[in-house]
């Protein structure tokens, strides 16, 4: 049985597979999904990929839709998983996320004296994204994907 | 001269070219040795300078430069406005712009507050030190005094020394001589407080070395300038321990007028930001061997090229 069949198979929605192991819990939360909108949520994790033997998750939401901030969330966390969206038990179209080039609202600057990580200013961090290279507008500094925490 | 400026931002060094930094010191000695002819180059033009934070030079400089060149200023102080009721920057800034003045200078604790307020008042915005972050007229004063003191910039021999890991000056300094030609940097600090790699990879243009604090005194022979630098406490771990190294390397770290006499450089001149404490011996004040005097003057004539440059002032020709 193939890996992608084993947990439970859709007629319709959305697949994202290829999630690194450890990161298919945080993508269930960060979609923060609407249990009355989509079907069955089919989460699977630890399956071996035959490419490079490392263990990897898997996510089925039936019925499931992703917009672009949703989109944009999956790519903060795992930035190589493959989005498959299933029309009549086929694929319809395969997509990758990407990280926009500009993040609105979406990560913290990693810079504790940033002028966005002061509570009292209330403002909305803007983070530019090039080169596998966050970079925030207001303060100029730059980090890493590791350094990045979703808001 | 200079129409490309009217309406810019300064924010950052990063955001200047070298030619564009030419233009402002040069603009800068031509006001220096004219002063009559700028006089009353920003006539009913308003500057309202938001320091946030204390000031002595740099408020000071800005504010003179202003009135020397027939310009008004309006005061803002924190403790008394709206901010101790809790209004945001960003509301204090679209407030002030409300009120279209010809220029903003602001100050802030903040890393990043000096683009956020840019991007919300119409007007020129200078940065006049946004929290750990940038400090361009800082370094345009610096740049200003090494070709006052060497006639150009490039080829600069230059020794950086102090606190090199915190030190906001000394990092754009560095940004800044690498959009010149053949600049050699020697990096002097305690072990501690080194230069960030970041900041070496990004001066490839540059020419480093780094040596121990110990190396201080020989180091003096071969250079044009020694740029020295503040060790502030607080960067030190909190209690006996840190006191103790805090102790251990100020009292290493001192420059003195035997050290500079023995060099046998006679050429060689101090720069520093200040305030100074203890890192130069008060000997040296007053020697041949002080630039620091200078340099915080010179920080006018900087500040007056650039009000002058960004809000498009009219000089008597």
């Amino acid at each position: 049985m193939r890996n992608n069949q084993i947990i439970g198979y859709i007629e319709n929605g959305i697949v994202i597979d290829h999630i690194p192991y450890g990161n298919v819990w945080k993508i269930v939360n960060i979609l923060n999904i609407d249990q009355e909108q989509n079907g069955r949520v089919s989460i699977g994790e630890g399956y071996e990929t035959k490419k490079t033997n490392r263990k990897k998750g898997i996510l089925k939401i039936e019925h499931g839709k992703l917009n672009n901030h949703q989109l944009n969330l999956v790519a903060l966390v795992a930035p190589d998983v493959t989005i498959s969206i299933i029309e009549n038990g086929k694929v319809k179209e395969k997509r990758k996320a990407e990280i926009p080039e500009k993040l609105e609202g979406l990560v913290y600057c990693a810079n504790p004296n940033c002028v966005t990580n002061d509570s009292s200013e209330k403002e909305i961090p803007v983070i530019y994204y090039k080169d596998k290279k966050f970079t925030c507008h207001y303060c100029n500094h730059d980090f890493s994907r590791d350094e990045a925490k979703l808001i | 001269m200079g129409k490309e400026f009217k309406g810019k931002d300064i924010i950052s060094i990063h955001n200047l070219k070298r030619n564009e930094i030419d233009l402002i010191l040069n603009v800068a000695n031509e006001i220096e040795k004219n002063p009559p002819k700028y006089e009353n180059c920003l006539n009913r033009k308003i500057m309202i300078p938001l320091f946030f934070e204390p000031s002595t030079r740099t408020k000071m400089s800005f504010q003179m430069a202003m009135m020397q060149m027939g310009g008004n200023i309006i005061d803002f102080n924190p403790d008394l406005s709206s901010r101790k009721k809790g209004e945001t920057l960003r509301d204090t800034s679209r407030m002030v712009n409300g009120y279209n003045p010809n220029v903003v200078i602001i100050r802030h604790n903040k890393d990043g507050s000096a683009q956020l307020v840019a991007d919300v008042i119409s007007c020129p915005v200078i940065n006049a030190g946004d929290g750990q972050n940038q400090h361009p007229t800082q370094t345009l004063l610096d740049l200003y005094t090494i070709k006052e003191l060497r006639g150009k910039i490039d080829g600069t021999k230059i020794i950086m020394a102090g606190d090199l890991k915190y030190g906001r000056t000394v990092h754009s300094l560095l940004t800044a001589l690498n959009l010149y030609k053949d600049c050699n940097v020697t990096f002097i600090s305690p072990k501690e407080l080194r230069m960030p790699s970041d900041f070496i990879k990004d001066a490839n243009n540059v020419k480093i070395e780094e040596r121990d604090l110990s190396d201080l005194e020989k180091s003096l022979r071969d250079v044009d300038i020694i740029y020295m630098t503040r060790i502030q406490r607080e960067r030190f771990p909190k209690g006996f321990e840190g006191d103790d190294l805090y102790e251990k390397i100020s009292r290493k770290y001192c420059l003195t007028l035997d050290m500079l006499e023995n060099s046998g450089n006679s050429h060689i001149k101090i720069m520093h930001p200040l305030p100074k404490i203890t890192e130069v011996d008060k000997k040296v004040d007053d020697s041949k061997y002080a630039s620091f005097w200078k340099q915080a003057e010179n920080g006018l004539y900087v500040r007056k090229s650039l009000l002058y440059l960004v809000t498009g002032g009219k000089n008597e020709e």
